[in-house]
């Protein structure tokens, strides 16, 4: 498919949508999202001369015919058959759809939780939208700004904490042909308030499969938000994802992002602390065989002072697969006495594997604490000889030492749940 | 008959010899010491018997307890009962000792077609012997050696031999580096685990050692041969003259 074929194909796209928002067309809403289609247009699907792309292949976007889905169809056992079920409020998009009859009811004081099209009429909801999410920032942003238009609008009022996680389910259901969805997400955590995410994301069927998933989330001041997501998806999946934050002073926010398996992953994250005494931490794990390929492109932005910042990504490339992460800190002169720190550590378990690791610290505050690590390496022989030496099998042994490597990252899971259930995925990706 | 016999053994690191045609034989029940100047082959000689793969070996043959060493992999000579304590002890980040423990001794437990022990059993002896040598049982849930000092990383080493249980124990310059109390902490390790039945090599670099764990041979290693035995005052002539006249001597 040639460039123009495809930007043809999205525009074709864009008035299927069009006819099923009827009644929209007038709107504001409506006008925004074409500008995020020219917006989308003007650049295209980037390609590695655009430096956040660099290292990332995206020829799949012209090779297959991913087809706009909007709607799948999906049984209760089937459901059930695909996703872990976590102690925590169930909430599912299928072909990025809400799918009410699949979800849990939620009936929790303080906490509105509505389908993001029901709501964007609201003018106090449509003023927030896209606000941080900005669509000149990222091209599938842009895409998203334009096409998505259901996902989990979640207000968390003010004093309020949900112990209990929510977990939003993105399912492709690609049983019949190659299915494309777009979802995009709102969470408002107001003052004082507390909320736990969890995303997956799954296909069903043996078809390709492309998401397309933003949430902007905006943390008041003094409240505190985790999103994590967990992807172990097919061997046909392809993910675009992007989670934009706006955190506002003594707000504490976290993201962990566990890729344990898919043939395409980019996940965006992007976080501006835009009060002082923000705390904000950024977690990952990923492992990339076949010919797949992971990519973590993380953006923290300290614009005020007496923030701390921690960043801990790790991740094994096995086989041919191609593991991507950049992670960048900008510290602005307002930002004095910021602590920011960022790590990532790689291991290589195949010759024909590669990393890519880009650190980069932007700082123009002078009373600063930033630090920063990237290491690459095979897995440490000296600690399989140790191992080894006190009887346990090298297999057994190599299985110890890249779980305890993920381990790292996954103990710093809050949610026990989430925690298990990744350790054993973990476990199940990494015996050999 | 003798649990470990080394004969003739010649092995190479990145193409140089280091050991040149060394001979040794331990029997049950005895403690003999390796002693020698910086560079005469003593590190050598452990990361061989233990199946280091950086070394290769040229010449000669190893049997330990009537076996070819040099047949079984690493993890084989361990489950047959051997035991090296390492000089450098290797930090594991997020392996817990008691994970590591528990996953050792149930696979020399399967080796000699023992059941597992159960969890409870297991804590019981983990903190029974964590008490040889003075750790305290929180170590358990630490990190492999992450984060200990040196004598505690030494301590470690004992307790793991003390968990396993080894027909011979390799113990290379344990004590280096170590102040006199983690020195005496260690060797009364050692002497708890000794008996008639098992076997130690200890490798050392300065005879203070040898006052609290007693050999029953004292060997002289320089450039990769065993070039002088004696009994314990051996390692004590050492201590006073050094070791220049037995460069003299040999060369």
């Amino acid at each position: 498919m040639s460039k123009t074929e495809f930007i043809n194909k999205i525009a074709n796209e864009f008035e299927i949508l069009s006819d099923v928002l009827n009644g929209q067309k007038q709107s504001d809403s409506f006008s925004k999202r074409k500008e995020a289609l020219d917006a989308f247009n003007e650049v295209g699907i980037p390609t590695l001369k655009h430096e956040n792309w660099k290292y990332t292949k995206l020829a799949f976007m012209h090779q297959f015919d991913f087809e706009l889905s909007l709607r799948g169809n999906l049984s209760k056992e089937e459901l059930q058959a695909l996703v872990p079920r976590f102690d925590a409020y169930r909430l599912v998009f299928v072909n990025g759809r809400f799918e009410e009859n699949l979800s849990d009811v939620v009936q929790e004081k303080g906490l509105l939780i509505r389908n993001l099209a029901d709501v964007l009429a609201d003018s106090t909801i449509s003023a927030v939208y896209s606000k941080i999410a900005d669509y000149k920032k990222d091209p599938f942003l842009a895409l998203n700004a334009a096409m998505a238009f259901e996902g989990a609008y979640i207000k968390v009022e003010r004093n309020t904490v949900i112990d209990k996680p929510l977990h939003i389910v993105v399912i492709n259901d690609s049983k019949d042909k190659s299915t494309k969805a777009y979802f995009r997400n709102l969470i408002d955590v107001a003052e004082n308030a507390s909320v736990k995410i969890i995303e997956t994301n799954h296909t069903l069927g043996d078809n390709a499969s492309l998401t397309n998933s933003v949430s902007e989330v905006f943390v008041a001041q003094n409240a505190r938000a985790e999103y994590h997501k967990l992807q172990a998806d097919t061997e046909k999946s392809y993910y675009f994802g992007n989670i934009q934050v706006q955190q506002e002073r003594d707000s504490h926010f976290k993201t962990s992002v566990l890729s344990l398996s898919g043939k395409f992953i980019r996940n965006n994250i992007n976080t501006v602390l835009n009060g002082t005494g923000c705390q904000s931490d950024m977690d990952g794990f990923y492992y990339v065989d076949a010919d797949n390929t992971i990519d973590n492109h993380t953006y923290l932005d300290h614009a005020m002072p007496h923030c701390e910042s921690n960043e801990f990504y790790k991740g094994i490339m096995n086989d041919k697969g191609t593991g991507i992460f950049n992670g960048k800190i900008m510290v602005r002169p307002d930002a004095q006495k910021t602590n920011a720190y960022q790590s990532n550590k790689n291991i290589l378990l195949s010759d024909d594997a590669t990393i890519n690791t880009k650190p980069e610290l932007e700082i123009y505050a002078d009373d600063v604490k930033c630090s920063h690590g990237a290491t690459c390496g095979y897995l440490d022989e000296e600690s399989l000889f140790y191992l080894r030496a006190r009887g346990i099998g090298e297999k057994e042994a190599r299985t110890l030492l890249l779980n305890a490597f993920a381990g790292e990252v996954i103990e710093r899971i809050g949610i026990e749940d989430l925690r298990n259930y990744a350790t054993e995925l973990v476990l199940n990706r990494l015996s050999f | 008959m003798s649990l470990l016999k080394i004969e003739n053994l010649k092995a190479n690191i990145d193409g140089k010899e280091i050991l040149h045609g060394l001979n040794l034989e331990v029997k049950p029940g005895e403690i003999h010491a390796i002693m020698g100047p910086n560079g005469s082959g003593k590190s050598t000689l452990a990361s061989v018997l233990a199946g280091k793969e950086e070394f290769e070996v040229t010449e000669g043959k190893v049997t330990f307890d009537g076996k070819d060493l040099f047949e079984m992999a690493p993890e084989d000579r361990a489950r047959e009962g051997m035991f090296l304590a390492f000089q450098y002890p290797v930090e594991i980040p997020g392996v817990s000792n008691a994970n590591f423990m528990k996953t050792a001794v149930n696979e020399v437990r399967k080796h000699r077609g023992q059941d597992a022990l159960d969890a409870m059993d297991f804590l019981q002896l983990m903190k029974e012997k964590a008490a040889y040598v003075e750790l305290d049982s929180q170590f358990l849930t630490r990190s492999v050696n992450q984060g200990f000092s040196g004598g505690e990383k030494k301590r470690n080493e004992i307790f793991q031999m003390a968990m396993l249980e080894p027909k011979l124990a390799i113990m290379d310059e344990t004590d280096s580096g170590l102040d006199i109390d983690a020195l005496r902490v260690v060797a009364s390790g050692v002497n708890k685990l000794k008996n008639e039945n098992n076997s130690f090599v200890v490798i050392t670099h300065y005879q203070r050692l040898l006052d609290y764990i007693v050999p029953d041979y004292v060997h002289v290693l320089y450039k990769g041969r065993i070039v002088k035995s004696g009994t314990k005052e051996l390692a004590l002539e050492l201590e006073e003259k050094g070791y220049d006249w037995i460069k003299e001597l040999v060369d």
